[in-house]
């Protein structure tokens, strides 16, 4: 039995010591700790002092609730305790995400006397885009249920409205020129090439998830290559094609504003895809396939 | 004609309406000279922060490049005189010191981290009362106004853009008035 000191890392106050023994996990002490300070698990972030960075105040998380205490600290140690707010889980904000633009962009499109004072009638490229953006987001709700599994259970609640702000407003600026009544459509060939796009880009995201959430067995942690169709040439084809359907929207619409979201989509991606191509090189290395690009087949 | 003019330019009264004619397109050529600033702090050249270098530069150039150089009416109004003029003052204080660098005097570093208490709040109010006046004049005139319809299918109404401009520098200042304060403590003391 080893008493464990835990450290507000804020504060520096002494939050308890906590009984442990060897087999005890990281899992396990959350809770002694939650019952002590009323805080829900998920809120309860531990951490060591980091032994590579040069910062004084830098810290180092725990690994999963499943590893051992002991892999962490000696008999002496001290462990930093940090309080990470209000939580929320991972598809639940995702939920809220996708579920916005379904309620706000119909807004523009039925409620157009109220918006903008007269109305017109809907054309062609108009109706589509109503169609295709709604798909769009009702397919990501229904892949947020059934298809993707979230590694990490929750996250700050701030999160929600930001993400929710990002989501609701961009579709807000994008429905709001699509259904205007002085709206110019696209000549319909142009129209018939972005709906086109869109929908090559929507089908092969959603076999990118279904591989992805394959990748992966129920109940299982390991990590594994991505292999077949797109991911044999880049490492996050769902960026990709997802990028692909927005360009695509855009074309059929003809409209700034979609640009300009597509635009901001493919920057965030782009961040995200660096990211994980780094990981994946790190984490398998040579066996990691070379040829394999970031986001584009055969360039970047 | 050409006695009217040059009557405008004789005693000290008659120079604040003025004011624009006489200095407004040096003003404006150095204050697009001013975006090097943001360049020089991510070249590394000023140790300033990228954020309020970037907010001052192109708050003053919106008000300036962007709306004042094209409300004629309002370049007679005082508002322009008194904004220059606290313009030049704090550059009169910044620059120096950053020339100085560490071997600053002392009363020169009283000045920069003192100054700014009635500067600032100064020349915020001579910007929102140029504000003030041009907005009326930029809605009628549509300036800078986008319509539809067009092949992007975008619009822009910049009198709506302003009074959401004009609210967030409001609802900024506070913070960044108090910030400033911080950093007084910190080299005051």
């Amino acid at each position: 039995m080893v008493d464990i000191k835990v450290v507000s890392q804020r504060s520096k106050k002494e939050v308890g010591s906590f009984s442990t023994s060897s087999s005890t996990t990281v899992g396990e002490l959350k809770k002694q700790i939650s019952s002590k300070t009323r805080l829900g698990t998920e809120r309860i972030r531990l951490a060591v002092p980091s032994k590579t960075s040069k910062l004084p105040n830098a810290f180092e998380a725990l690994g999963k609730d499943s590893d051992l205490v002991s892999k962490h600290v000696g008999a002496d140690s001290t462990l930093y305790f940090k309080d990470l707010g209000p939580q929320i889980s991972w598809s639940l904000v995702f939920i809220c995400e996708y579920a916005g633009p379904l309620f706000v962009y119909p807004i523009f499109y039925f409620l157009s006397n109220l918006i903008y004072g007269t109305d017109s009638p809907k054309s062609f490229a108009q109706k589509v885009a109503l169609v295709c953006y709604s798909l769009h987001y009702i397919k990501r709700i229904y892949e947020t249920i059934f298809v993707h599994r979230f590694s990490h259970g929750t996250m700050p609640i701030f999160n929600l409205f930001k993400n929710c702000s990002y989501y609701w407003g961009c579709t807000a600026m994008v429905s709001y020129f699509v259904n205007h009544p002085l709206y110019t459509e696209a000549p319909i060939e142009r129209v018939y090439l972005g709906l086109g796009l869109w929908i090559i880009g929507e089908v092969f995201n959603y076999i990118c998830h279904i591989q992805l959430r394959n990748l992966r067995p129920a109940g299982s942690t390991e990590r594994k290559i991505p292999r077949g169709l797109l991911f044999e040439f880049v490492s996050c084809p769902n960026y990709t094609v997802e990028i692909l359907s927005w360009i695509g929207f855009s074309i059929l619409t003809q409209t700034l504003t979609s640009w300009i979201f597509a635009l901001m989509g493919a920057a965030q991606m782009w961040i995200w895809a660096v990211g994980k191509h780094r990981r994946y090189r790190k984490e398998f290395g040579d066996k990691y396939p070379k040829s394999r690009k970031i986001l584009i087949p055969f360039l970047l | 004609m050409v006695k009217t003019d040059s009557a405008l330019y004789l005693g000290f009264s008659s120079s604040i309406p003025t004011t624009y004619i006489s200095l407004g397109s040096t003003v404006c050529f150095v204050q697009v000279l001013a975006f090097l600033e943001i360049l020089h702090v991510l070249l590394g050249f000023t140790k300033s922060s990228l954020i309020p270098t970037m907010s001052q530069v192109f708050g003053r150039n919106h008000v300036l490049l962007l709306a004042l150089a094209f409300t004629p009416e309002v370049q007679r109004h005082w508002g322009v005189w008194t904004m220059f003029f606290i313009w030049g003052l704090s550059e009169l204080i910044r620059f120096p010191y950053y020339l100085y660098g560490s071997n600053s005097p002392k009363f020169l570093t009283w000045l920069r981290y003192n100054a700014f208490i009635i500067l600032y709040p100064l020349g915020f109010l001579s910007e929102n009362i140029l504000w003030y006046n041009m907005l009326p004049i930029i809605l009628e005139r549509r300036i800078h106004f986008i319509d539809m319809p067009n092949k992007f299918n975008f619009g822009f109404n910049y009198y709506y853009f302003l009074l959401v401009w004009i609210t967030l520098t409001l609802m900024v200042f506070p913070q960044q008035y108090m910030h400033m304060f911080k950093l007084r403590a910190k080299k005051m003391n």
